[in-house]
């Protein structure tokens, strides 16, 4: 059966004229704008505030906020301001979907978008992602964020790989647009190898930081000797580097250095070696895959020695993988620990949120707290200006009774990465749970401030 | 070399050649794949390693991980862990059962039929099937992803988690259990092609198909059967090696990729040879691993199969095949 139109087409292009000048329009006339989830948010009135395209707003004085948002969100919509994009803001999220770090980076960002959307959006404005996979490839990656710099989104949320990172983030600066990223490399905020560049903000510990609040514990437990084994790949590479020069600073010296290729699953070779070598400890740095593979091999030829590593040692992600009991007994620094009590609250939300997913891992926090800092950071400029994201958020702190989102007090240093609490978690019967509480490292004198 | 140290070397050599042997024992079940289909069928099947990927992640939708797999609540929980009761891997021994016949319709049957009946005509081009296989690779792994995503599974393994020491060297039952089966499947399956009546007319109609016409032997139905054996042999792979890799949209690039070159090095056109190769690759690989470096535990093996092809083309133990132009 075929629709026939009984509209005149003069009648057709009149409205199609009329609805395209209204999307050109300012929003500022004071008109009530109902959000999806039908929460009403009052205009705004006055005061100024530079929009992410150089348009000057008036910028919001008196609102009102009827949302059937989350608890943590209850006194978000505090202001609203001119959406970058009609009533939306557009955010490009670029990530490694073939790979379980991109994907729980994914499911977590999801929720917070959907918790902030339903309480009413950042400043009134609904977020709008726009999710592009990079397969995890780095020529691939830096490809996606230049197609999707095009866009001009409000910011970047990912990726997470530090090998795609590093390439990508590139073209985040050429853009000026601010890039919240899960990868953990150190020279992604190295100011001497990232060029200088303003626009990067970490999620999550880099490994240059997580190794200075370990290896005091490292030290403590009278480790002098240690083999490493890492992932032959940036991050792993990058990890292993800055490992080993806190172990050489402190005098624990590397006696085997091996490297295990990416997808590498059979590492009995590798293990032997470490059965075979004299060090007191082994410290190992890969990603899940590798890192569960590993920990399979070291059960199986039954080597009994202290194994220590970075969060993916002793992540849940890593934990869901290995045969049972293979990773009890691992120690790691855990920056983001999805075990941690204080998540518990958050774990039984993600779960409720994303039924069918598995257990959320240090990604799916990264991908979670991004966006409510980018909320934060937005509500503290007044406006979608990111022009200012550098000036609001190096060498600034937001704390948990700023925005319960961000879930734990996080400052950030003058070159992006970040200092807070963190922990050390070892695994028991499978669980991580947590062995020691270290104090931020308070040195950001030292990082740029 | 003083004699502590040679007992050390001597352990080391044992400990890893024994892993080598079990890994190189899931190759060699995957290269016999290979060869058999070459053998009868002419085909070259480059989705083989996502045809072990595939009953990887269908036996855990059957059995351990259906929740997290997200499967609709129709799907029977064959072998999960309500009757599995305290021993989850006999779920997971029940779930690779059911899984045998799908495998064997799935990608024995539906396989032949779909593609390589009319892709792959006599005395025509290899060349579109090679294709063909690679895009169908392809479409299981993104198949795979998009349907139960990127994160790997952890897959029970059947034989445990003990490990025995004797003297210096440990051995766990996953390594043992690998290898006993992996030889018992090929054993079997020889002893099939040797010993019965089925095995001899597949024989024939591997070695001439045309003669094995004249004598009355459906060439076509033993051409079936070899396709259903490798979809037994992959099944099988797949709960062999499944526990070390997890079950993972990706996981079968790289076992597609050794099995490929076992199946090269001992020869594309012997089962045995493909069997040779298999433990040889998986030899190869710890070793280089352990005496070389990591680095080169999968330069090695491909730099074996390229000499292969330069100097013995056929393979180890292949027989030369000519072909008129």
């Amino acid at each position: 059966m075929t629709m026939v139109s009984r509209w005149p087409k003069p009648l057709v292009l009149l409205a199609a004229l009329t609805l395209a000048a209204a999307a050109c329009g300012d929003d500022d006339d004071g008109a009530t704008t109902d959000t999806s989830d039908g929460a009403t948010t009052e205009a705004p009135v006055e005061t100024t505030a530079d929009t992410s395209d150089g348009a000057t707003t008036e910028a919001p004085v008196e609102t009102t906020a009827d949302t059937a948002g989350s608890a943590t969100t209850e006194a978000s919509v505090a202001t609203t301001a001119e959406c970058p994009d009609g009533e939306s803001v557009p955010v490009a999220v670029p990530y490694e979907a073939n790979q379980p770090a991109g994907e729980n980076w994914r499911l977590g960002l999801e929720m917070a978008v959907a918790e902030i959307n339903d309480a009413g959006g950042i400043l009134g404005c609904q977020i709008v992602p726009e999710f592009q996979d990079t397969q995890a490839d780095p020529d691939v990656s830096k490809q996606v964020v230049a197609d999707m710099a095009e866009g001009s989104p409000y910011v970047f949320l990912g990726t997470v790989f530090s090998s795609n990172t590093i390439v990508n983030m590139v073209e985040a600066q050429r853009a000026e647009i601010p890039m919240f990223v899960g990868a953990e490399a150190p020279a992604i905020t190295n100011r001497e190898e990232n060029g200088d560049n303003d626009f990067i903000y970490r999620t999550s510990f880099g490994v240059d930081t997580a190794s200075d609040k370990f290896i005091s514990y490292i030290v403590d437990q009278g480790v002098t000797s240690i083999d490493m084994i890492y992932k032959n790949d940036e991050f792993g590479a990058g990890g292993r580097d800055a490992y080993a020069a806190a172990f050489e600073e402190v005098g624990i010296g590397i006696e085997l250095d091996i490297q295990v290729q990416p997808d590498q699953i059979d590492l009995s070779a590798e293990v032997a070696q470490l059965a075979g070598g004299g060090a007191d400890a082994i410290f190992a740095f890969m990603t899940e895959i590798e890192t569960a593979a590993f920990l399979d091999e070291v059960q199986a030829q039954a080597l009994e020695k202290p194994i220590y590593g970075g969060d993916v040692l002793s992540a849940a992600s890593t934990i869901a993988l290995v045969q049972p009991g293979a990773a009890d007994g691992t120690i790691t620094h855990a920056g983001l620990n999805a075990s941690a009590p204080v998540f518990a609250d958050w774990r039984d939300a993600y779960a409720a949120f994303h039924p069918a997913a598995n257990p959320p891992d240090h990604n799916s926090i990264k991908g979670y707290t991004a966006v409510y800092i980018v909320k934060e950071v937005t509500e503290r400029i007044g406006g979608f200006d990111n022009s200012q994201f550098s000036d609001q958020l190096h060498c600034a702190t937001i704390t948990v009774d700023d925005e319960p989102g961000v879930l734990l007090d996080v400052t950030y240093d003058g070159n992006g990465d970040i200092d807070r609490e963190s922990y050390i978690v070892g695994v028991v019967n499978g669980v991580g749970e947590i062995v020691e509480t270290t104090p931020p490292l308070d040195n950001l004198a030292d990082r740029g401030c | 070399m003083p004699w502590g140290l040679c007992v050390v070397a001597m352990s080391t050599f044992v400990q890893i050649s024994f892993s080598g042997l079990a890994t190189g024992a899931i190759f060699a079940l995957a290269a016999v794949g290979f060869a058999l289909l070459w053998q009868t069928a002419g085909a070259i099947n480059f989705a083989h390693g996502e045809f072990i990927a595939l009953p990887a992640v269908i036996m855990l939708i059957l059995g351990e991980h259906r929740p997290t797999l997200g499967m609709p609540d129709w799907v029977p929980l064959i072998g999960g862990t309500e009757l599995a009761g305290p021993l989850p891997e006999i779920g997971i021994v029940a779930a690779f059962v059911v899984t045998i016949p799908i495998a064997i319709l799935l990608l024995g049957f539906v396989f032949k039929v779909s593609l390589v009946d009319r892709l792959l005509t006599p005395g025509g081009d290899d060349i579109p099937l090679v294709i063909a296989t690679i895009g169908l690779g392809l479409v299981i792994r993104e198949y795979l992803r998009l349907e139960f995503g990127a994160t790997p599974q952890q897959f029970p393994s059947v034989f445990g988690t003990e490990v025995w020491r004797p003297g210096r060297i440990a051995i766990s039952a996953d390594d043992v259990g690998i290898l006993v089966v992996s030889i018992a499947v090929i054993l079997a399956l020889q002893l099939y092609l040797r010993r019965t009546y089925t095995g001899w007319q597949m024989e024939a109609a591997a070695q001439s198909p045309n003669t094995a016409r004249v004598l009355g032997i459906p060439v076509g139905r033993m051409i079936l059967y070899t396709f259903g054996i490798n979809a037994l042999l992959v099944t099988v792979a797949a709960l062999l090696v499944s526990p070390t890799t997890n079950a993972r949209w990706d996981g079968g690039i790289s076992l597609g990729l050794f099995a490929f070159t076992a199946a090269i090095i001992g020869g594309f056109n012997q089962v045995r040879g493909a069997l040779f190769g298999g433990f040889l690759v998986g030899l190869l690989q710890n070793w280089s691993g352990y005496y070389l470096s990591s680095a080169y535990r999968d330069a090695i093996p491909l730099l074996l199969m390229i000499l292969v092809i330069l100097w013995r083309p056929q393979g180890l133990f292949g027989i030369a095949e000519e072909r008129t132009i």
